[in-house]
């Protein structure tokens, strides 16, 4: 007797002929993903990949770099980033094959990509629009450029202008006040940005009074209601009313005054304020080449590409040759305010990030319950 | 007599509070979302205070996202399909086989839940970088099967377990072979497991973030990593309008295989009426 020949040979159900022709149609398709993707056909055009944050500030990006697929005949693409110095990270981990080649990052993470070995010097003989760059906005070790701004960041105060009156906003030192006694500010944390620098600048002068600060920021403590590590939580506590001022930079507040929310930015006049900038870091050895690199930082640095950004984000331009246009105006720093800006230092901050981070989570964290 | 009464009613209050609380709160976060996503202003207030689909419509003009879903799908799909071959057949050899290192297999196949993803994920990029092998598509898959297998085994097993080997026997005595006895007798009998392992592998592998985000490159960006990088910066309802479009495809397939073939059937081999 054969065997099998007892076996019931009714043949397949409908269902089980569903799913082999489900099955290898997956396969199919699988197989033709696997091919497009591994095989060595080469692409019609290079391709510059550069890491940017989402929202607003991917949109001013984009905007900035209008034009430079036609004029360099190659392909854009755009890798969202949540935080660049996990991207940096990642490029580190990378390094003997970098998948970006520029990251849209600060001068702090930058010293840090320096230090995995990440990060190619600028060329000032591939990007001419490097000498119209404020030499506040520039990170030079040794001589050579390693870091390059775009745009300016500053820190000021966002306040809920339908439960705050403005006009009491006079000085830094209001954040301290009854006003918002208990738990309803907001302030971010030196993971994050900046508020050990802003205390220190506010009741000492400078940023390098951190001991000083730390022990004003234990006064303020009873007021914090907000310790934010990313601009969506912060943004999103003062639009739903949790807290009701802000310290934050421009761009937080930038994006819920725009939507119409009844916010308001203030930088307290004639008082010093921290300022940030941020903009293209090249990645060593990255898959488009040096050349074409250094070409999207001299385009993203040029007058035209930082105004279309500004337009975006509303911070201001590091170009010297950038003509605000009118209507942009009132939304950036005035020339007065660029002088109470306090310039960035950038190795001290990188040197005593971590320091901070660990004295916050020590010695602030605990007071705010 | 009547006191028992009272008792009774009391808790039968009870339980169907409980029952209404329970669903309520598994169905809260999904129909907030879903309102969130109808909400005109960037700042959404629940609940939203008018209608609009700006959101919608930034959301399929988001090529970053549009491509998210896309690349989620195909790594879950090709995970899942993954996983499953290799969690049926280890299933087989642990359930119906003694031999050396049964239980370390059965304990490695599972070691994925214990480890945390973040750390696995950064290992896995630095050993594929190590071997200098840089196809991210390969390195992504293999990752997220590695994360959905533990998953999908843990649920077939048990199929395994609940199978009388007498059909199988009796179909080897009745002349099948083994591959005939396989594919036309255990399979079937195991179709509700590998129902669930198919739902639960491709849902974490969909969702799976920790070890995408070290293994992504641009063109392989899934889903929740690119969510996350939008949401660290300005909490919008575009996000919102992306989980309710992915959701109500979800339950638009549920919904045409529930009348085309029936759910049940497909899962028990019966139409339940």
């Amino acid at each position: 007797m054969k065997r099998g020949s007892n076996m019931n040979k009714k043949g397949i159900t409908k269902i089980q002929a569903l799913i082999v022709a489900i099955v290898i149609i997956v396969a199919a398709v699988a197989g033709g993903y696997y091919y497009y993707y591994t095989t060595t056909i080469p692409k019609p055009k290079p391709t510059i990949v550069i890491a940017v944050w989402g929202g607003a500030w991917q949109k001013g990006i984009v905007d900035g770099l209008e034009g430079f697929e036609e004029a360099y005949n190659c392909k854009v693409e755009y890798f969202i980033q949540s935080d660049s110095m996990e991207t940096i990270n990642k490029e580190i981990a990378e390094k003997e094959h970098p998948t970006i080649d520029v990251i849209m990052t600060g001068p702090g993470n930058t010293l840090r990509g320096m230090a995995g070995g990440v990060v190619e010097p600028v060329d000032p003989s591939l990007v001419p629009n490097l000498e119209d760059i404020i030499s506040a906005c520039k990170l030079v070790i040794e001589g050579k450029v390693y870091f390059v701004g775009n745009y300016f960041n500053y820190m000021g105060i966002a306040i809920r202008s339908d439960r705050i009156d403005a006009s009491k906003v006079t000085s830094w030192k209001w954040l301290w006040s009854e006003d918002l006694y208990p738990k309803k500010l907001g302030m971010p944390t030196p993971e994050y940005f900046a508020p050990v620098e802003q205390t220190s600048l506010t009741w000492y002068g400078d940023v390098y009074h951190v001991d000083e600060a730390f022990e004003k920021l234990k006064e303020l403590a009873p007021n914090i209601g907000l310790a934010y590590v990313d601009d969506a939580l912060a943004s999103e506590a003062l639009a739903a009313g949790e807290i009701n001022a802000l310290m934050c930079y421009n761009v937080v507040a930038t994006k819920l005054i725009k939507e119409g929310a009844p916010v308001k930015f203030i930088i307290p006049p004639g008082e010093k304020f921290f300022n940030y900038y941020n903009g293209p870091m090249v990645v060593k050895n990255g898959p488009a080449g040096k050349d074409l690199q250094m070409k999207m930082v001299n385009w993203l640095i040029s007058p035209e590409a930082q105004i279309k950004n500004a337009k975006e984000i509303w911070s201001n331009p590091t170009n010297v040759k950038v003509t605000i246009p009118p209507d942009l105006a009132p939304y950036l720093l005035t020339t007065e305010q660029m002088a109470q800006a306090a310039l960035l230092d950038a190795e001290f901050q990188a040197a005593h990030t971590d320091e901070w981070q660990e004295r916050w989570a020590t010695e602030i964290k605990p007071l705010l319950g | 007599m009547e006191g028992k009464i009272s008792v009774y009613k009391i808790c039968k209050i009870v339980v169907i509070s409980l029952k209404l609380l329970t669903v309520g709160l598994l169905l809260m976060p999904p129909i907030v979302v879903a309102t969130s996503s109808f909400n005109p202003t960037a700042f959404a207030p629940f609940p939203p205070r008018g209608l609009s689909l700006r959101w919608f419509e930034t959301f399929f003009g988001d090529s970053g996202l549009i491509s998210g879903i896309r690349n989620s799908i195909f790594f879950a799909v090709l995970s899942t399909a993954l996983s499953l071959a290799i969690g049926i057949l280890a299933s087989f050899a642990i359930a119906r086989y003694n031999f050396k290192g049964k239980n370390l297999l059965d304990a490695l196949i599972l070691s994925p839940i214990v480890l945390p993803e973040v750390a696995f994920g950064n290992a896995l990029l630095v050993y594929f970088y190590y071997l200098k092998y840089y196809n991210h598509t390969i390195i992504l898959l293999l990752g997220q099967t590695i994360i959905a297998l533990p998953y999908v085994f843990r649920v077939i097993l048990p199929s395994f377990y609940g199978i009388s080997r007498s059909f199988e026997e009796a179909a080897m005595t009745l002349g099948a072979n083994e591959i005939q006895t396989f594919l036309r007798i255990t399979l079937p009998l195991i179709k509700p497991g590998l129902i669930a392992g198919i739902v639960l592998g491709f849902a974490t592998a969909f969702n799976n973030f920790s070890v995408s985000v070290f293994l992504v490159v641009t063109s392989t960006q899934t889903l929740p990593v690119h969510l996350m990088g939008r949401m660290r910066i300005f909490l919008d309802p575009t996000i919102a309008a992306a989980s309710t479009f992915v959701c109500l495809t979800m339950v638009s397939a549920l919904i045409i295989t529930e009348k085309l073939v029936g759910i049940d059937k497909l899962i028990t081999g019966i139409r339940w009426r």
